[in-house]
């Protein structure tokens, strides 16, 4: 156990694209954690997806132990927190587990949003700032101009920043003795009964899942037996120990230390981030505050392409759930698509991660629909139903009003983007509650949006519209009345169920013949005319037409080069096979997710 | 070495011999001519292929050729004493009993007058197959090609002055630009040459040719609509049949008696070894003895004329991509290959050889549901819109 004095606790705030990672590395090198020879480029992000969307999903943590300039050896804990907008209050839980933060800002770019709403949360939850500016062997750097903006916006000391360039190796020392020097050591009474934040969990094959904890009062060792407040679950712990990186096992956990723990315990349901770990003998009485139960916003189908895979896509989920308890999935039918699922995700980008490692790594070709959101619908009967997918929507008859959920976002652009922004944003339905100049150049958006209108593209158009420069942080407001109605989509005069999609009345002809349109560009011609119509109810909004293929012949005969040929049709093959049959009509996956595609 | 200007082959002229073994199967054989290498230098090293064959292949000792085809690129520029040449050397190498062996040469109508047809003639070649394309100008033009109309039903009176009876010649259809009247008219005067054979190409423009950037680069040029592609078949076929042509295959037509033998060999499945740089082989027996589960072996030369060279005059191997079919690859071709014949596939023989009909055997089943395909006489085969749509039926 250290002496608390000796513990500094923190985390790294930066903007994805800001060198997080770079600095971590820069940081377990200096302080000789990790060597060049065993970091695989950038250690803290793990899974290969976070290594290919450069963006970590995963909390990891390090403990570093470094010798300052006083003489004194420290425990240095980094805890590492997720990048996306969708994992905000995982980020808060981590950053709960801390003391302080290492504010990464671009010399050059300045401020940006993903790094304000982090920062906020840092903020509130109390943790000390150091700033960093990074990048600052850039030609474009401007430190004297993003030290004013400092002090202006974000109202922090400047005077204790660090100029720095993780890439280059420079201002890392200074940043280890800032962290001596301006994080407050953690406190905490040994003696009294355990209190320790689950901040992150994951499935390990060998030992259960890892729990990540930060210890706040009491000592938690091995073989103790623990209570996890939320869940209630009891379990006795097999293993107590520390990532320095790898892990090691140590013989207890004391107030302000952070480290992991094991108890062979088999889903990570049970190790809610957030809830808080404490002694089945001598329970505190009061649990850590700032629990809340990750609750899914965005809703899709996820169906096989070949039904045959029906069962080993649900092996997969039951698999990818034991590592990610945010996903939620339920058994769902679909007169189109047979037999599949229907799942919950904190976001869209929280689905698509999902849905490719489930194709990655378990191989399977999926059917993804479009995404939804739980909608209020109150029945003329008074009866209220939540609907999480459109097909389920009651007859029109029978609904009096159908709610919706709105969310707050902040944005943070570049003001000379910001008419495009405001035409997004009010072409989404937006209300404006708030702008806000942060400097001449800079501008903070708040705008109520309905989650609906956000989790098609709404981030993906924000970035297009301001060639990505533009960053968006949200939070779930409330549920309001909305003129809603259900768009069907019709192939050959058959209803489509997993076509069906919940818009706002004002943008149903427009989406209804943008839908349509995009199919007909998706959907490869076929042996016969195929009509898409988009409709409400009985009411036609649009339609189109496809034309049969003619012919679909190779007169030509490759001078005896037959493995060309086949080769080609083997690739035509590959093709149908991931289409899906609806009728006699195939479908090509991206069909599904047409209104995706449109602008 | 240059790209054929519509297909990505490289313009290098190569024989293809079929072979014959007690059993049945056949041989072929590529040449090649380029501007940086003398026409010797080529020969010497086809020969030399030829010659390492049986050093390498044993097996190949009990064969017969029963066909030889200079095709590939451009043939009919070469010296007739190089073709010569090489049919003495093949002559000399395989049993070549049957005098009725098919000797076939591609010859561009530029490229040929009366004197080197009677050369070539006097060389061993029995049959030609004359790049005519077109007997319209404009269509000519577009297609970029060195030779009139008028040069290209001289090209065939001129064959036949000189003694050749057994004269094909193929025609294009679908050109940028070309109309229905256009495309009639060709066929109508293909059929007054009276040739023996007559093969409809559809043209297809393929990526990474000189056409295919013509045609890209906003020229203006006009593609048919596919209503008026599948019209311009169906036009020549019917034409063609009223006047005495069978169907042997989707592209080609013949006489009684003057199908290409060679080319009925590739639809069938038969064994074939090409020569010369770039050229594709294909052995149907077990290359490693009979308990391998290979289902036969493909392969094809180095493509490179320089490097084919080289490689031939040093007895280094000029296989580069060898490819060994597994019993999926083998049913898969067995099929689209049959198919292509008008007879279709031989039911009992087929699932003797795969254990499964043809009809089960294919995919898609798309086929039974649009009236693609029938049985009839214990063959499965194509039904005229199957014709249309084989490409969805294999």
């Amino acid at each position: 156990m250290t002496d608390t004095s000796k513990i500094r606790n923190f985390s790294i705030i930066a903007h994805i694209d800001h060198g997080k990672s770079t600095l971590s590395d820069r940081l377990l090198e200096h302080t000789g954690t990790i060597t060049d020879r065993e970091k695989k480029d950038q250690f803290m992000d793990k899974m290969e997806l976070e290594q290919e969307r450069g963006v970590t999903i995963k909390a990891q943590t390090a403990r570093l132990t470094y010798k300052a300039d006083d003489g004194i050896t420290y425990v240095f804990n980094l805890i590492d927190t997720p990048g996306h907008v969708d994992f905000s209050y995982e980020v808060s839980r981590s950053l709960s587990a801390c003391e302080g933060a290492v504010l990464v800002v671009d010399a050059s770019q300045g401020v940006e949003a993903q790094t304000l709403a982090h920062l906020y949360t840092a903020v509130d939850v109390g943790l000390e700032i150091i700033p960093v500016l990074n990048k600052i062997d850039l030609p474009s750097a401007d430190p004297e101009r993003v030290k004013e903006e400092i002090e202006e916006t974000l109202g922090l000391d400047s005077s204790i920043a660090v100029e720095a360039s993780a890439k280059e190796g420079k201002g890392i020392k200074e940043i280890l003795e800032a962290v001596v020097k301006y994080i407050p050591p953690p406190s905490g009474d040994k003696n009294a009964p355990l209190k320790a934040l689950i901040f992150d969990s994951w499935y390990d094959a060998y030992r259960g899942v890892v729990v990540q904890v930060r210890v706040f009062e009491g000592e938690i060792k091995k073989g103790m037996k623990v209570r996890f407040m939320a869940t209630g679950k009891e379990f006795e712990l097999d293993e107590v120990g520390v990532f320095a990186p790898g892990p090691v096992q140590v013989k207890s956990l004391g107030p302000g230390e952070v480290g992991f723990i094991t108890a062979f315990i088999r889903e990570v349901r049970y190790t809610k981030v957030g809830d808080t770990v404490t002694s089945v003998d001598n329970p505190t009485k009061e649990p850590l505050s700032g629990y809340k139960s990750a609750k899914p916003m965005v809703f899709s189908g996820l169906y096989p392409v070949d039904g045959i895979q029906y069962e080993n896509l649900k092996d997969a989920m039951v698999k990818l759930r034991l590592n990610d308890s945010s996903f939620t999935y339920e058994p769902e039918t679909s007169l189109a698509l047979g037999f599949g699922f229907r799942c919950g995700f904190l976001g869209l980008f929280h689905m698509e991660i999902i849905q490719e490692r489930l194709e990655r790594e378990y191989s399977l070709s999926l059917i993804t629909t479009a995404p939804t959101v739980i909608y209020k619908v109150i029945k003329t009967d008074g009866e209220e139903l939540y609907v999480e997918n459109p097909s389920n929507l009651p007859d029109v008859q029978a609904i009096a009003r159908i709610e919706e959920p709105y969310i707050l976002a902040t944005i943070h652009l570049p003001s000379e983007y910001l008419g495009a922004v405001l035409g997004l944003c009010e072409a989404r339905r937006g209300v404006q509650k708030d702008i806000n100049y942060i400097t001449e150049s800079r501008v903070l958006l708040t705008y109520e949006l309905p989650l609906n209108e956000v989790v098609l593209d709404f981030y993906d158009k924000l970035k297009t519209a301001t060639k990505g420069y533009a960053s968006m942080d949200y939070e779930p407001h409330d549920y309001k009345t909305g003129s809603l109605v259900k768009l069907d989509i019709l192939i050959n005069g058959e209803g489509v169920d997993a076509l069906s999609l919940i818009v706002s009345k004002e943008k149903s002809y427009y989406k209804g013949r943008e839908v349509a349109k995009k199919m007909k560009e998706i959907i490869p011609r076929q042996m016969f005319d195929i009509a898409i119509q988009a409709a409400i109810g009985t009411k036609v909004l649009a339609r189109e037409s496809i034309k049969a293929l003619r012919k679909n012949v190779t007169a030509k005969c490759y001078g005896g080069d037959i493995t060309r040929k086949r080769k080609l049709l083997e690739k035509q093959k590959e093709g149908k096979k991931r289409m899906k049959q609806i009728g006699n009509v195939e479908l090509p996956q991206e069909a599904f997710l047409a209104v995706l595609k449109i602008d | 070495m240059s790209k054929c200007n519509y297909c990505d082959f490289n313009s290098v002229a190569s024989p293809h011999l079929f072979l014959k073994t007690p059993n049945s199967a056949p041989l072929k054989a590529f040449f090649g001519k380029s501007r940086t290498h003398s026409e010797d230098e080529y020969i010497d090293a086809l020969t030399l292929e030829l010659r390492s064959l049986l050093n390498n292949q044993e097996e190949l000792k009990t064969r017969e050729v029963t066909s030889i085809y200079f095709g590939g690129g451009t043939p009919s520029m070469l010296l007739p004493g190089s073709i010569a040449k090489i049919i003495y050397e093949i002559e000399d190498t395989f049993e070549m009993k049957n005098k009725e062996v098919e000797v076939t040469l591609e010859a561009n109508p530029e490229t040929i007058d009366t004197e080197r047809l009677s050369a070539f003639k006097r060389s061993g070649i029995n049959r030609l197959s004359i790049g005519v394309q077109s007997f319209d100008d404009s269509v000519l033009k577009i297609l970029g090609r060195q030779h009139s109309a008028k040069r290209g039903a001289d090209s065939i009176l001129q064959a036949r002055e000189v003694g050749f009876t057994n004269i094909g010649l193929d025609l294009i259809f679908a050109v940028p630009e070309q109309s229905l009247n256009s495309w009639a008219s060709s066929i109508e005067q293909a059929i007054e040459l009276n040739t023996e054979h007559i093969s409809i190409y559809g043209l297809t423009i393929e990526e990474g040719t000189p056409f295919f950037s013509t045609l890209s680069e906003d020229s203006g040029f006009k593609l048919p609509s596919e209503e008026s592609e599948v019209l311009m078949y169906q036009t020549a076929i019917k034409a063609l049949k009223k006047a005495g042509f069978n169907h042997d295959e989707i592209s080609n037509m013949s006489k009684t008696g003057f199908e290409s033998k060679h080319n009925l060999r590739y639809w069938r499945g038969g064994d074939y070894i090409g020569l010369g740089s770039g050229a594709h082989s294909y052995l149907s027996s077990n290359p490693d003895g009979e308990k391998s589960k290979v289902w036969g072996r493909r392969w094809q030369n180095e493509a490179d004329i320089k490097k084919y060279i080289e490689l031939a005059k040093a007895s280094n191997p000029l296989r580069q991509k060898v490819e060994d079919l597994n019993y999926d690859d083998a049913l898969a071709e067995a099929l689209m290959l049959g198919l292509r014949l008008p007879d279709g596939i031989d039911v009992r023989a087929f699932s003797k050889r795969f254990g499964i009909t043809p009809e089960l055997a294919l995919t898609s089943k798309a086929h039974a549901k649009h009236g693609l395909t029938h049985t009839k006489d214990g063959f499965f085969s194509l039904t005229d819109k199957g014709i249309l749509f084989s490409n969805e039926v294999f």
